[in-house]
């Protein structure tokens, strides 16, 4: 298999967990977009991004978190239910919302004994008092991670690690980057499949596949056969199937905010003190990621308002995962943002498991009909 | 939708009028009716006198608000107070023209009021916390939006110990300048020595009261757990001291005459696992009367004491309110870590001789329901007490109206019955 083949198959993403497993290595799984990664990767860990992609059932864990959740929560645990994290050691648990605080909490319910697991918790506004704060919670996990696994994370193995990631989000921009101008050269579907790629090895060798990857995209003759140009923002998406139900229908899914996309990893952590922890806190609290910070819902809207220009997109698709609060709420601001900006808005509410992919491909025709028919006025 | 609502006054009349009702009716209840009644009073006056009128969540400390002499407007009151009632449709149904049905009723009320104009006044300043959950935390940055006015949010930590403590009483005190300056009012030593002797007052009875809750037969009605939940929107204040002495007072009565409130011999001593039936709490009045059954606890109410022994050290004050808000309702166990839920089950399980529990899941509080099995499971498995778990809306009677629950309960209630003959 080529590195792009690699890469781009989804289904035998978790081959990369197992392998680092079977050579002895130690595979945690993560859910939040701020949690530092860089911690676990300092410690010879493997940071696995939980999902839920391609699951196709999640009535054992509604038995648990009842069918009043998020369904991208629920069939996150019904991949346990299913066996199919067996190569997991354990998983850093985050507050980044509630929902995604009860899949850990089921988890520990079920599943803890023998394994590692802790709670991290990411202050809801920035400042220098929550900075402190969240340095401190950066601390406890450094410390919680040396004493399971007998290692010491240094100063040095943190700037190590931040470089790597660094690199990361380089050539994340640089993937991105494929889709901005007008020969774009990659589709949103790809860039998801990679973006999940990205989440379920280390990053080194990631780097090396992504590079390699980008080398090849170069070359390719730029896409032209696609009638809109569409940005994807809203509530957890890890499931490239849905996207191509809109480059199917002849969109051109470009870019999005989301964090299964370029939310994940984006903005470089700078060296701004000494201290590896403070920088990753800066970072990391500050970027605007994900609707959950309280204080940043203006900067937010500002971020997607600003991808959305510089990618030049025809339309927006915002999806909203049901039972999804914190994007529920944000739909709001993004609404008015769009229509004072005059960007065209798609609002669909969807499931985890898509059990409606003609009625998403039928409105996915219709937004881009509406789309062509305006700029041809 | 009528431009001439004037909701603050509506409910306020409507609490005038209540207390009038009880007072010919059942003058045993004044007190309870009193309570609220005065709440909204200082609403009015306020706003017809230019007082200035705080917006904000029941779990920021009111202790600070008062101590400014200026008097909270607790958004949540108006979902709560107007749960029984039709007058919730509108603002739910404007609510969800921008965000989704599936958000807290409480939440979708909040938001549709503030959009409709009803409230008529815009507040001084505006606050509101990033917990009890994703649903406050989604909608109340909207209201805050919409009013345009100095906002300030609290960060409430996820973690209960030292370290969360001492991030919060951070959050209050820079909380405390905010409102300060939004106000343009000085800090009176004096003034605020006060509020805190009332909230010290307030939380010591709020103490005694669930302690007589303990007593078999249970000596205080079920819906007063209801009516002690809002005391924290009043925390600072006189008014709710008076209402949580008579309250005591009746209860140490009636447990002296070892009686309870049941007509026949209490059956069942009930403790509610979410929220409670705000829309309906004369559900839990036909229950006492029809299987002699009193709901002594609720997961969502259970509070704890922490008292400030010293009402001029500042940075004890700011720790004692961060202690707890933390430890308010919704905001405690419920909203997480589960094992955090799981204990506070456990505290009322074995302080309140449980026989019978009731996981009557509001809809949107979807972190809860997302513990549901959790929960219910420890209650079924370790105390071997019969769960009855069903779905409403505890502030849409659309969603299951009160006859429907009666049902509900009724099937379950003879199904236990029956069991027991067996
Ligand atoms: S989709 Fe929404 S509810 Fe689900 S985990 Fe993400 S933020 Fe939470
Ligand atoms: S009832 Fe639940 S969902 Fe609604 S505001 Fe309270 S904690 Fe949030």
């Amino acid at each position: 298999m080529s590195t792009s083949s690699k890469l781009l198959a989804t289904e035998e993403l978790d081959s990369f967990a197992k392998a680092h497993e079977a050579q002895g290595g130690k595979v945690v799984g993560t859910y939040c977009c701020h949690l530092p990664e860089e911690l676990l990767h300092a410690a010879n860990l493997l940071p696995y991004r939980l999902r839920a992609t391609g699951c196709k059932d999640d009535s054992d864990a509604e038995t648990y978190l009842s069918s009043f959740s998020c369904s991208f929560v629920r069939a996150c645990l019904q991949q346990f239910m299913d066996g199919n994290r067996e190569f997991l050691d354990g998983v850093v648990g985050s507050d980044g919302c509630l929902m995604a605080q009860r899949l850990f909490d089921t988890w520990k319910h079920l599943y803890k004994d023998g394994q590692f697991y802790h709670q991290f918790n990411t202050p809801r506004v920035t400042g220098p008092r929550a900075e402190t704060y969240y340095q401190t919670e950066i601390r406890e996990l450094v410390a919680a991670l040396e004493k399971h696994y007998q290692v010491s994370i240094t100063d040095e193995k943190l700037w190590q690690a931040i470089a790597v990631y660094n690199q990361t989000r380089s050539l994340i921009q640089q993937l991105y980057g494929l889709c901005k101008g007008k020969e774009p050269r990659v589709t949103g579907e790809e860039c998801l499949r990679i973006m999940l790629a990205a989440m379920s090895m280390r990053k080194d060798l990631f780097n090396e596949m992504l590079s390699a990857f980008l080398a090849e995209a170069q070359q390719r003759k730029p896409i032209t056969n696609y009638r809109a140009r569409l940005m994807l923002v809203g509530s957890a998406l890890d499931d490239p199937e849905y996207v191509k139900l809109f480059e199917a229908a002849g969109g051109l899914v470009v870019t999005d905010v989301q964090c299964f996309g370029s939310s994940y990893q984006w903005e470089l952590v700078e060296r701004v003190s000494e201290d590896p922890v403070q920088c990753l806190a800066k970072t990391y609290l500050n970027r605007p990621a994900c609707p959950r910070m309280c204080t940043m819902h203006a900067e937010f809207c500002d971020h997607i308002l600003a991808r959305a220009k510089e990618y030049m997109v025809d339309g927006i698709v915002f999806m909203r995962m049901k039972n999804c609060d914190v994007w529920g709420g944000e739909g709001f601001n993004v609404q008015e943002m769009m229509k004072k900006a005059g960007i065209p808005l798609l609002v669909l509410d969807r499931e985890e498991i898509v059990a409606n992919a003609g009625q998403v491909g039928v409105r996915a025709e219709a937004f881009l009909e509406m789309l062509e028919t305006e700029a041809n006025n | 939708m009528s431009e001439q609502l004037d909701l603050v006054k509506l409910i306020a009349d409507q609490s005038a009028s209540i207390v009038e009702y009880a007072k010919k009716k059942y003058p045993d209840r004044v007190y309870m009716f009193e309570f609220m009644n005065n709440y909204w009073k200082d609403v009015i006056n306020a706003r017809e006198s230019g007082k200035p009128i705080v917006m904000c969540p029941p779990n920021f400390p009111m202790e600070l608000i008062y101590a400014l002499d200026a008097v909270p407007f607790v958004l949540e009151q108006v979902p709560t107070r107007l749960a029984s009632g039709k007058e919730t449709f509108k603002y739910i149904d404007l609510a969800e023209q921008y965000i989704p049905a599936t958000v807290c009723a409480m939440d979708k009320i909040i938001l549709g009021a503030a959009l409709s104009g009803d409230f008529r006044f815009t507040p001084n300043a505006f606050l509101y916390c990033s917990l009890p959950c994703d649903n406050a935390r989604a909608v109340y940055p909207l209201v805050a939006e919409h009013y345009k006015t100095p906002t300030f949010c609290v960060d409430t930590p996820y973690r209960r110990d030292k370290i969360g403590y001492d991030y919060i009483a951070e959050n209050f005190k820079e909380a405390y300048e905010f409102l300060q300056k939004a106000l343009g009012r000085e800090h009176n030593e004096e003034r605020m020595a006060q509020v805190i002797r009332n909230s010290n007052r307030s939380a010591q009875l709020l103490t005694e009261c669930s302690k007589l809750r303990r007593l078999k037969p249970c000596p205080l009605p079920s819906r007063m757990t209801i009516m002690n939940g809002m005391v924290g929107s009043t925390m600072g204040a006189a008014f709710p001291i008076d209402f949580l002495e008579e309250q005591l007072a009746i209860g140490q009565k009636t447990a002296a005459r070892h009686e309870g409130v049941t007509p026949g011999d209490e059956k069942y001593r009930i403790l509610w696992l979410q929220n409670m039936i705000w829309s309906n709490a004369s559900i839990m009045d036909w229950m006492e009367t029809k299987y002699n059954a009193v709901s002594v606890m609720d997961d969502f109410g259970f509070q704890t004491d922490y008292v400030v022994s010293n009402p001029y050290d500042m940075e004890e004050v700011y720790q004692v309110l961060g202690q707890r808000s933390l430890g308010y309702p919704m905001v405690h166990g419920a909203c997480g870590p589960a094992e955090k839920y799981v204990e506070m089950t456990e505290a009322c399980m074995e302080s309140y001789n449980i026989n019978l529990a009731i996981y009557a899941g509001h809809v949107g509080c979807k972190h809860t329901w997302a513990s549901a099995k959790i929960i219910s499971d420890l209650v079924k498995d370790k105390y071997n007490v019969p769960v009855l778990t069903f779905d409403l809306d505890s502030l849409d009677i659309r969603y299951k109206s009160t006859d429907e629950i009666k049902q509900i309960i009724t099937e379950f209630m003879e199904t236990l019955e029956s069991s027991e003959r067996a």
